[in-house]
């Protein structure tokens, strides 16, 4: 006996399915079943996820899905063929277009005409409409089942002899199904769960919603039999045995309107490179490159790859045409063909050691190319995709949401009654999770007797759901681009922002088949580089392009030693901030391995150290062995890159190309899965059976899980080092143009614009304030008399003033300067909110006197504005006293989130002094462990993700920065001190490497109340 | 004595700045820290916290996010309106000892006016000090203060000012020492102000009246010059809401509750004379027979729905009454209203004509039941949704049983008419099982999760039974039903 289980609903019919895809599968192999449909609800979002799944394991799987129509019929819709599985898409598709996000509408006479090569269960309602079942059987006769479900409801064989009755009556035939909604019984708590959160119920009120028991879970075999007859049983292999497709059939098209007509697109692509290297090498190509183009085409040829880099090409053109910058990263965009056809600005004769591996002939798997663009500018691109290829053809790949610990226990705790102050203080706690559980005595902190058996439940609860998929989301930029209807690929449904669309398969799923993604990303940095290069070219009187920065400028690397990267792509983080020095970057290169270095992976993997040692020559380079010498010999022997840590595993544990490729997508999922599975095993014993010592197997190990989730690999870093040198050129030699750049492409990078100016100034950069009758929009570059440019702040600096406004300000200011307030307010059409907004952050200074005054002009203008110079009767004139330098400057950070007036210690600095307080500029001085009394404004505070307890504290005043180490001794004793002062005052030792140094501290005051109405806001936990 | 300057009227005024607090918990100082937190607020913002959590860094106006980050361990509650409200009306009550014109002024503060009342409490810093006590000793955070006019005097409590302005004319003089904040205006007009640099009420009398009046509204000008005395305020309104409670002596002492009777139909003649003009009624009376050496003996009269008409109050009472053997002699009765409701005056509906029962009359059946047989005697049994059978039903008012909502399925499985209170084991059982298996498991949440498999079985003797056997089967049969 066996049995083919063909109503099977996984997680991804979001709170119904109560079972990960894959261990529905797992189970059903374990059970002996011979084959499993996954029929999630109008989704084929788990499919792949299954598939994979049965494949490692052998067993059939079946795609289908199950539906709802809008007048209450319910069937399963199960795919024969591939032309079934289109057929399938396509109705999946239609029904969730014509919903909202999340939702699905199908009518009867959407399936006329419908769903061929597709096989059809009915699934009659507890009181059987037998007109259901013959609206369906004329229109699908010898592919219409009626599915008999008995999940123990009392009255089963009532049931069963009724349903029997009806098949007979109808001439159909009845089959057995499960109604199954979870792998094992023991998930009925989580699916009664599931159930109360889908209502917005708790599950003691959920009532018969409820399922009664737990037997829509996978059954034995053994019960199966007492349950149904044994034809019925067999009635689900002669369907299983019917639905031969498989994902593993799916081909991916590449599109054609790449190709111009008449050309193939081997030969167009060979044009297209053949320009592009005549382009980038006037002289003519080196004969190394040459050889190197000829070999990437060739490959690129075997594969077939060809339309998939014209693809890209003609995206980056686009862009280019329109004056975008973008720039390609990945494994293939590192290519000479690549660099030839411009996707790419790596060099490869200046990289030439660098990519052995572009794509691998072995593996088969689409090459990997994400292209930046400016980030405010993005959307110009993704539109010009939409135009070129179709809603039909275009679209966005799914991110599937999931719950992460916070929104479980919130989920389960309102499903099991909790008050919201409770839950509020649950998710709190939930800071702690570990991956398993949180510690007993963050529990009781939170208020919570660990041993309350509600509690128990309630978290054991949460572990399971954590990780339940809650709903597709679009994925930032991942496309999808067929030749033929993307629909009949994989079904596409809307997004929740108007006129987007998704597929309802995210990045892993299309890695998993094969099908080919572009990423169409956006990156603040790009707008910044786009805006300081038009800036420069703006004062050099001529086009300056990214081209023209003059390459490997010592100058710009001293400044790159020296720490001195604020506003720098990348290397401007306080942890890269104290990894420089000890680098020491002196090429691009090493900018390539700065990048890839200050990450969890090689941090993990304790890599950092000894490549550090080995690069300042207190430790020999050596090599485990030969081969491992070809991979490392560009790090010292120390492996850095997610590249190298997969050659590793072919060269020295023996893996296939493949497997290693398998290894990698398991690093992506190792830690929602929390193992590694065989592979850990695998690969150590691999490398000690080539004679590598364990202790170096275990390291490799290590680093691949740090990888899993934040590993880099070169072929970006190679990428991003290009900006960081791009950008810190600029910061060097036109800091001006550099800052005012930056300003203008807020939000963006690590510092807010407070920091990035004082940097600015502190570099020499002159800079003048927000003034109705000379800003523009975005702040400008002026020029001294002698001819230094000088910063002038914009009138997008001042909150609260609309976007609009500021335009029609600075349009209308072009006839004349604006004399008073009531010609500016008539002129440029202000309400009086935009008014308001200006005399706060004290642009009016020029019209109207000091911000007091303004603001009293200000509320005196009176709506409706006055259309002529309607002549208002005489006013009196208030006394209104000046704002104190304090106030100016706490208005100063209201309204501009920067000041130009002095820091705000400044002003108490005599009072700090008293306190013993020691500036920064003096504690940068001190030695080694000497012991320091300091304090300023708290400006971050930082919690890493490692549990470790430790809280990163920077502080400011008018000096400098001090950096604060706090371990959770000193943190957990004075909590209050350190999270709720903005003044705050430590005393400690000093801790020097190099030029980083920190403040390991010891005790804390909160002197905030010094500040009176001096304020300015921390940026916490960022 | 009174000097001559003391003004006309002088109002005490009382600000409450942890009202949210005192009105969910008792004061107990050495409870856990403790945060309030706003209703339908998504920051969740603390409105009030005890002194624990304020000595931990709580303030009010953080957020529940920095609140925590704080004091992890932060007992919390919602913040409750009604609750709050409940206790300024207690309070308002609370302060009729001083003088007949109590105000309640939402959501925090109370107003009386006490000039006529100086000389009886010892003059007005006496009076004071005896308000502040008084609330003091009732757990409360209280800030009292006195003033000429009643907007001066809430300015000045919440302005944290525990003065006696007794000079008609003085408040000027004080403007000074009040924040802007205590004003209570809207906060973008509190916002512009402060875009002036103007912190206090002195700074704002700087400014020219006509500028200010142009910028801010002709109204708020007023009520400046009604705070400051020069303008005389309109009369407040939101006097302290009305509550039945008279008291009557007996003529002579009663041994019998029948001595009580004229006495009893004299309150509540006055008692529904009370009710018509403020067409309310009750939903309890609280009536007191008071004795002459002991405590009262106290019943309580709850109504199913909100009544006002005599006779059926007075039926109602000498059921009641009939049935209390009198401790000792009665030599008065207090009578005292709850929550006065509105009285709908007519509740009959379009299907209730003709034969319909009267659902008046039910609900006085069920009354008159009840007094007799005791409360608890007399029940509803009214279905729940819920799978396992012994938590399918519950007890519930009588006259109020509609299902819960919830959701009831179309068809449901066969259910006996008389269930066990317990299911009870099955000795030697031999009969015929008909259906079945059902099979139940379900219940996880409360800890009562119950598995089982139920069939519905006939006996020898052809009685219907409704038995199960728990999963996984071991333990024999039990009974749980049988079907009538």
């Amino acid at each position: 006996m066996s049995y083919a289980e063909l109503h099977c609903l996984s997680n991804f019919t979001f709170l119904r399915g109560a079972s990960h895809p894959a261990e529905l599968v797992g189970r059903a192999r374990q059970l002996g079943y011979a084959a499993l449909a996954l029929t999630d609800e109008c989704s084929l979002a788990g499919v792949v996820r299954a598939h994979a799944a049965a494949r490692d394991c052998g067993l059939a799987l079946v795609i289908g899905s199950e539906f709802t129509l809008t007048d209450g019929l319910r069937l399963l819709c199960l795919a024969t063929s591939r032309q079934g599985y289109g057929a399938l898409a396509r109705l999946i598709t239609r029904g969730r277009r014509s919903a909202l996000k999340g939702r699905y509408m199908l009518g009867r006479a959407d399936l006329e005409d419908a769903l061929e090569d597709c096989l059809l269960l009915w699934l009659p309602g507890p009181v059987p409409d037998a007109g259901e079942g013959g609206w369906l059987r004329e229109r699908f006769a010898g592919r219409l089942w009626l599915a008999v479900e008995l999940p123990a409801a009392g009255a089963d064989r009532e049931r069963l002899a009724r349903l029997e009755a009806l098949a007979g009556q109808l001439g159909i035939p009845a089959v057995a199904s499960g109604d199954v909604h979870m792998h094992e019984r023991r998930r009925r708590a989580l699916q009664d769960t599931l159930t109360a959160i889908r209502l917005k119920t708790t599950v003691a009120r959920a009532g018969h919603a409820l399922y009664p028991n737990g037997e829509r879970s996978l059954r034995t075999l053994a019960r199966l039999t007492e349950i149904y007859p044994r034809a019925l049983l067999d009635e689900t292999l002669e369907i299983a045995g019917r639905c031969h497709f498989t994902l593993g059939e799916i081909r991916y098209e590449y599109p054609d309107e790449v190709v111009p007509p008449g050309r193939t697109p081997a030969e167009h692509l060979r044009r297209l490179v053949v320009e592009g290297a005549a382009r980038r090498w006037p002289g003519g190509a080196p004969a190394p490159v040459r050889e190197l183009l000829e070999r990437e085409l060739a490959l690129v040829a075997e594969l077939g790859y060809e339309r998939y880099f014209l693809t890209v090409h003609d995206l980056v053109e686009f862009a280019r045409s329109r004056g975008i910058l973008c720039q390609g990263r990945g494994s293939a965009a590192n290519s000479a063909v690549c660099y030839a056809l411009g996707i790419t600005e790596v060099d490869p004769v200046r990289m030439a050691m660098l990519f052995e591996r572009f794509i691998s002939r072995e593996r088969n798997e689409p090459p990997d190319i994400d292209v930046d663009f400016e980030h405010e500018r993005r959307e110009e691109v993704i539109q010009y995709l939409y135009r070129k290829y179709g809603r039909d053809r275009a679209a966005l790949t799914a991110t599937v949401i999931c719950y992460r610990p916070k929104s479980a226990v919130r989920d389960v705790g309102r499903a099991l009654s909790l008050d919201a102050p409770q839950i509020d203080r649950l998710a709190h706690a939930m800071q702690w999770w570990d991956g398993h559980e949180v510690a007993a005595e963050r529990i009781r902190d939170a208020g919570f007797d660990p041993a309350n058996p509600l509690l128990a439940r309630l978290l054991a609860l949460t572990r399971e759901l954590i990780g339940f998929p809650r709903h597709l989301s679009q994925h930032t930029g991942g496309f999808v681009i067929s030749r033929g209807p993307l629909e009949e690929l994989v079904p596409i449904e809307n997004a929740a922002m108007p006129g987007r669309t998704v597929i309802q398969w995210d990045k892993d799923d299309l890695d998993e088949l094969g099908l080919l993604k572009v990423d169409v990303l956006g990156l603040g940095m790009l707008s910044a580089i786009r805006r300081a290069l038009a800036l420069v070219g703006g004062r050099r009187g001529g086009e300056f392009r990214l081209a023209d920065i003059p390459a490997e400028d010592p100058a710009v690397y001293e400044m790159i030693c020296r720490a001195d990267t604020v506003g720098v792509f990348q290397i401007e983080s306080r942890a890269q901030m104290a990894m420089l020095p000890r680098l020491a970057p002196r090429c691009y290169y090493d900018l390539v391995i700065e990048v890839a270095i200050v990450r969890p992976g090689p941090i993990q993997g304790q890599m950092v150290h000894p490549y550090l040692r080995r690069r300042g020559g207190q430790e020999a380079v050596d090599y485990p062995g030969p081969e491992v010498r070809e991979v490392l010999s560009r790090t010292l022997g120390v492996p850095i890159f997610q590249e190298q840590v997969m050659q590793l595993a072919v060269v020295a544990a023996g893996f296939t190309p493949g497997e290693a490729d398998r290894l990698r997508r398991a690093m992506a999922a190792w830690r929602r899965k929390g193992s590694l599975g065989p592979f850990e095993q695998r690969l150590v014993e691999g490398m000690r059976a080539r004679g590598y010592d364990e202790g170096f197997a275990r390291q490799v190990f290590q680093q691949i899980l740090g990888f899993g989730e934040y590993g880099f690999p070169e072929s970006h870093a190679a990428s991003f080092a290009l900006l960081v040198y791009a950008s810190a050129w600029l910061k060097r030699h036109e800091p001006a143009a550099f800052c005012c750049a930056l300003l203008n492409s807020q939000p963006m990078g690590f510092y807010a614009p407070a920091q990035l100016l004082r940097d600015a100034r502190a570099h020499g950069v002159p800079v003048r304030a927000v003034d109705v009758n000379v800003s523009d929009v975005d702040s400008t570059l002026e020029s001294a008399p002698d001819g230094t440019p000088v910063l002038r702040l914009g009138l997008g600096l001042v909150r609260g003033l609309s976007r609009e406004g500021a335009g029609r300000l600075r349009a209308a200011r072009v006839a004349a300067n604006y004399r008073d307030l009531r010609d500016l307010a008539r002129r440029a059409q202000l309400d009086r909110r935009d008014l308001q907004a200006l005399a706060a952050a004290g642009a009016l200074a020029g019209l109207a006197g000091h911000r007091h005054r303004a603001s009293w002009g200000v509320l005196g203008i009176e709506p409706p504005l006055p259309l002529l110079h309607a002549a208002d009767g005489p006013e009196g004139i208030p006394l209104l006293r000046a704002p104190t330098e304090g106030e100016g400057i706490v208005a100063d950070y209201r309204s501009l989130g920067l000041t130009l007036a002095r820091h705000p210690l400044a002003l108490l600095r005599p009072q700090l002094a008293g306190c013993g307080w020691q500036p920064a500029a003096e504690v940068s001085r001190l030695a080694d462990g000497a012991s320091v009394k300091t304090g300023g404004l708290v400006l971050t505070r930082q919690r890493p993700g490692s549990a470790s307890g430790v809280i990163f504290v920077t502080l400011e005043d008018e000096t400098g920065h001090v950096n604060l180490v706090v371990w959770s001794r000193v943190a957990d004793r004075q909590r209050k001190v350190l999270l709720g002062a903005r003044l705050l005052g430590v005393s400690g030792r000093l801790q020097r490497e190099g030029e980083v140094l920190h403040v390991v501290v010891e005790r804390m005051e909160d002197r905030s109340a010094l500040l009176g109405s001096l304020v300015a806001p921390a940026r916490n936990f960022r | 004595m009174v000097p001559a300057a003391t003004a006309r009227q002088l109002w005490l005024g009382a600000h409450f700045p942890r009202l949210p607090l005192e009105a969910l918990l008792p004061a107990s100082t050495g409870a856990a820290a403790t945060g309030i937190t706003e209703v339908n607020d998504p920051r969740r913002t603390i409105v009030a916290c005890n002194d624990r959590a304020a000595r931990q860094g709580i303030i009010v106006g953080m957020g529940l996010n920095a609140a925590l980050a704080l004091v992890p361990g932060l007992a919390l509650q919602e913040r409750r309106p009604a609750a709050e409200a409940a206790l300024l009306d207690r309070l308002a009550r609370w302060a009729l000892q001083f003088t007949p014109v109590v105000s309640v002024e939402s959501p925090d503060a109370l107003l009386a006016e006490v000039r006529g009342s100086l000389e009886l409490f010892g003059g007005a810093i006496a009076l004071c000090r005896r308000a502040q006590a008084g609330l003091q000793s009732r757990g409360l955070q209280a800030v009292v203060a006195l003033a000429p006019t009643p907007r001066g005097a809430l300015w000045l409590a919440r302005a944290g000012l525990r003065i006696a302005v007794t000079r008609a004319g003085a408040m000027p003089g004080l403007a000074a020492r009040l924040p802007l904040s205590c004003l209570r205006w809207p906060a973008d007009v509190t916002e512009a102000l402060a875009g002036l640099g103007i912190r206090t009420v002195a700074e704002l009398l700087r400014l020219p009246r006509d500028g200010f009046a142009r910028r801010f509204g002709a109204a708020l000008l007023e009520e400046l010059d009604e705070g400051l005395g020069r303008r005389r305020e309109p009369r407040r309104r939101h006097l302290v809401a009305e509550r039945f409670d008279e008291q009557l002596e007996l003529p002579a002492a009663a041994g019998s509750t029948a001595g009580l009777e004229p006495a009893a139909a004299q309150l509540l003649r006055r008692l529904g004379a009370f009710l018509r003009a403020r067409a309310s009624g009750l939903s309890e009376l609280r009536v007191d027979l008071l004795h002459r050496d002991r405590a009262p003996t106290r019943v309580r009269l709850g109504l199913t729905r909100p009544a006002g008409d005599e006779t059926h109050l007075r039926a109602l009472l000498r059921e009641r009454l009939g049935q209390s053997r009198l401790p000792a002699p009665v030599t008065g009765l207090r009578f005292r209203s709850g929550v006065l409701l509105p009285l709908q005056l007519r509740e009959a509906g379009l299907f209730e004509q003709g034969r319909a029962a009267d659902p008046r009359a039910t609900a006085r059946l069920l009354e008159r039941l009840r007094a007799r047989l005791g409360p608890d005697l007399v029940f509803g049994v009214c279905p729940v949704p819920e799978h396992r059978p012994e938590r399918a039903w519950r007890i519930a008012e009588p006259g109020g049983i509609t299902p819960l909502p919830g959701h009831w399925p179309a068809s449901r499985p066969a259910r006996p008419l008389w269930m066990l209170v317990a299911p009870q084991p099955l000795e030697g059982w031999d009969g015929v099982l008909v259906t079945g298996p059902e099979r139940i498991e379900t219940g996880w949440w409360d800890g009562h999760d119950v598995r089982r498999d139920y069939y519905v079985a006939l006996t020898r003797s052809g009685v219907r039974l409704w038995i199960f056997r728990e999963r996984p089967p071991g333990q024999g049969w039990f009974l749980h039903g049988v079907f009538g």
